[in-house]
């Protein structure tokens, strides 16, 4: 049976999530080529920079400050600005190599993937009101199992090299994959229960409603923060949310979760062997898929673009929903929280030190796991009072 | 430790860390970082234990070439203009039209400062040399040396010598009409 049979015979029958995911991956498409250039590659950029300024100063240096502007009579340091587009641009020049011995193809196409799987999660990422590429129904599911194909590029980059290094790194990143990958999908599952969807947009429009916790009604507009995902059941899905986060860092790859890359051990891990461009791919696509969990953390526990932001702006400047003023401010609370989220898994990287694998997976199975587990029955008992 | 124990060390510990770098990051930004922006900002130097770039009276140079051959790496190149019979001036008299020090190859050990009988060459303070070339690396100091700041006794009574039989200005006006320019001050 070849793929045109399986799709045209069996993709009607396919259970809805599978053709949801499938068409969910089709109307990515062009909304992702569009935000790779508007979105994508200058939230990259401004995140090496940031996570390098704020590094310096974690470490009491500077951090780079010099690369800004010198077109004729305008010269500007800009803060150091343009070190990432310098630095993309040396990348760009860059020799392309393959390992000998390596695995070509797999080598080529691996850092595509990496950056491909983290694009598409932009492709679902709510950036405010109507500023959404596709909103399918199964939104938390494409999530998880998009943010899922990254280690199939990294294990086909780790593969391909040739190198032990790199394969180390790859098998680690599986071996992690494992672990962090349940509490991350029962932390994702509260927010679920308190909706009764997996739609993002309903997620984020249960919790611009009025706050319920345990059952009680809190007269006051949701908004303003009590009715957020992280206030219900208060306070066990704060720790959700912390789970959540902890199991994003891991899906990252960041300290102290950064057992495949682990540059006093092995090199560079499975980026062993990449230079230039590809190489800058990887990068890319890493801070990409910071922002994109960080937005997602934001959507699901902490309002997504509903806030008081967005309510100064309706409610405050009187703006129209649908409206120019209603697409902004939600715009802007979307930025601010998807940006503090970020900032803290730079504060949090250049805090704490590698762990080993064994403590990773005896953070997520023993600790993770359980805790996560008592978060979702309670906030499945909240949800059936309210 | 138990369990739980085990979690609540897990917490404090992070809380711990983050505060750490929580507070080097607020005095970083509140007081200014712990490096210094170099071309702009100097780490102050001492100039007496400092071995950097020598300096040197170019008046004073007896072209003794004591101190190139006490060189280790032979970095120092010494050419004096011709007296009237054709050969190279030495003593006090010496006009020099040649003192270069390559400083691509120089070590800064300081050996060529002691053998100099009249105390005209020191290592200092200067350290920054930046240039894309070898060439840039060669330092002519015909062209003029850097004052020597700590003179010794010896030094002084030389510099006295030198003014009162007017040497500091006619061997200036000599090396002017060889065409060497006087790019740096000297002691003199
Ligand atoms: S410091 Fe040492 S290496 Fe340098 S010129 Fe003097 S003797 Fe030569
Ligand atoms: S030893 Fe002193 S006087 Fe002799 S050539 Fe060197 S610098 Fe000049």
């Amino acid at each position: 049976m070849n793929l045109r049979e399986l799709l045209t015979e069996h993709l009607p029958q396919m259970p809805e999530a599978i053709s949801g995911i499938v068409m969910a991956l089709l109307l990515a498409l062009i909304p992702a080529l569009l935000v790779v250039a508007a979105v994508v590659t200058p939230v990259g950029l401004l995140g090496v920079y940031a996570e390098r300024r704020l590094s310096g100063k974690i470490q009491d240096r500077s951090g780079p400050n010099r690369v800004g502007i010198s077109i004729g009579p305008i010269k500007h340091h800009l803060w150091g600005l343009g070190q990432s587009v310098a630095d993309g641009l040396k990348l760009l020049g860059k020799e392309d190599f393959v390992p000998p011995g390596g695995e070509k193809v797999l080598f080529l196409i691996a850092p595509l993937i990496v950056f491909g799987g983290s694009l598409a999660l932009f492709a679902v990422l709510p950036f405010g009101p109507n500023l959404v590429g596709a909103d399918p129904n199964v939104g938390i599911f494409y999530v998880l199992s998009i943010g899922a194909l990254e280690v199939i590029g990294v294990l086909m980059a780790g593969w391909a090299s040739n190198n032990k290094w790199s394969l180390i790194g790859a098998m680690r990143e599986v071996a992690q994959v494992g672990s962090y990958e349940i509490p991350m999908g029962i932390a994702a599952l509260c927010p679920v229960l308190m909706t009764g969807s997996l739609r993002l947009s309903e997620i984020i429009s249960r919790q611009a409603a009025e706050p319920v916790i345990w059952g009680v009604h809190i007269p006051i507009p949701g908004e303003l923060f009590l009715g957020w995902n992280v206030f219900a059941a208060f306070p066990f899905n704060i720790i959700t949310f912390v789970i959540f986060y902890i199991c994003c860092l891991a899906n990252l790859k960041r300290a102290p979760f950064d057992l495949p890359e682990c540059e006093s051990e092995l090199v560079a891990g499975f980026l062993t062997e990449y230079s230039g461009m590809r190489w800058g791919l990887f990068f890319l696509g890493e801070y990409a898929a910071m922002f994109a969990l960080s937005g997602i953390g934001a959507t699901l526990f902490l309002g997504g673009w509903t806030g008081p932001v967005h309510y100064l702006a309706v409610h405050g400047f009187g703006a129209a929903p649908g409206g120019i003023g209603d697409i902004v401010g939600g715009a802007i609370e979307f930025t601010w929280k998807t940006s503090l989220l970020f900032i803290l898994m730079i504060w949090v990287r250049w805090t704490l030190p590698r762990m080993r694998l064994d403590q990773v997976m005896r953070l997520c199975y023993k600790y993770l796991v359980p805790a996560a587990m008592v978060c979702m029955l309670a906030t499945a008992a909240a949800a059936l009072l309210g | 430790m138990g369990y739980f124990g085990n979690i609540w060390d897990g917490i404090r510990t992070t809380a711990q860390g983050l505060k750490l770098t929580t507070s080097v990051f607020a005095r970083a930004v509140t007081k200014g970082s712990y490096t210094l922006q170099y071309p702009e900002e100097n780490l102050p130097i001492d100039p007496v234990t400092h071995r950097g770039i020598h300096e040197y009276d170019v008046d004073r140079c007896i072209s003794c070439e004591a101190c190139a051959k006490a060189c280790p790496v032979d970095c120092i190149y010494i050419e004096s203009a011709p007296d009237a019979k054709g050969k190279p001036t030495k003593g006090k008299v010496s006009v020099m039209t040649r003192f270069d020090i390559d400083y691509s190859k120089c070590l800064f050990c300081g050996l060529c400062v002691p053998p100099c009988p009249s105390e005209c060459i020191q290592l200092g303070a200067r350290y920054s040399l930046p240039g894309h070339t070898r060439d840039e690396m060669v330092v002519h100091f015909h062209e003029g040396g850097y004052p020597v700041a700590e003179k010794t006794d010896h030094a002084k009574k030389m510099i006295e010598e030198f003014r009162a039989e007017g040497l500091y200005a006619k061997k200036r006006a000599e090396r002017a009409a060889l065409g060497i320019p006087t790019l740096r001050p000297a002691d003199g």
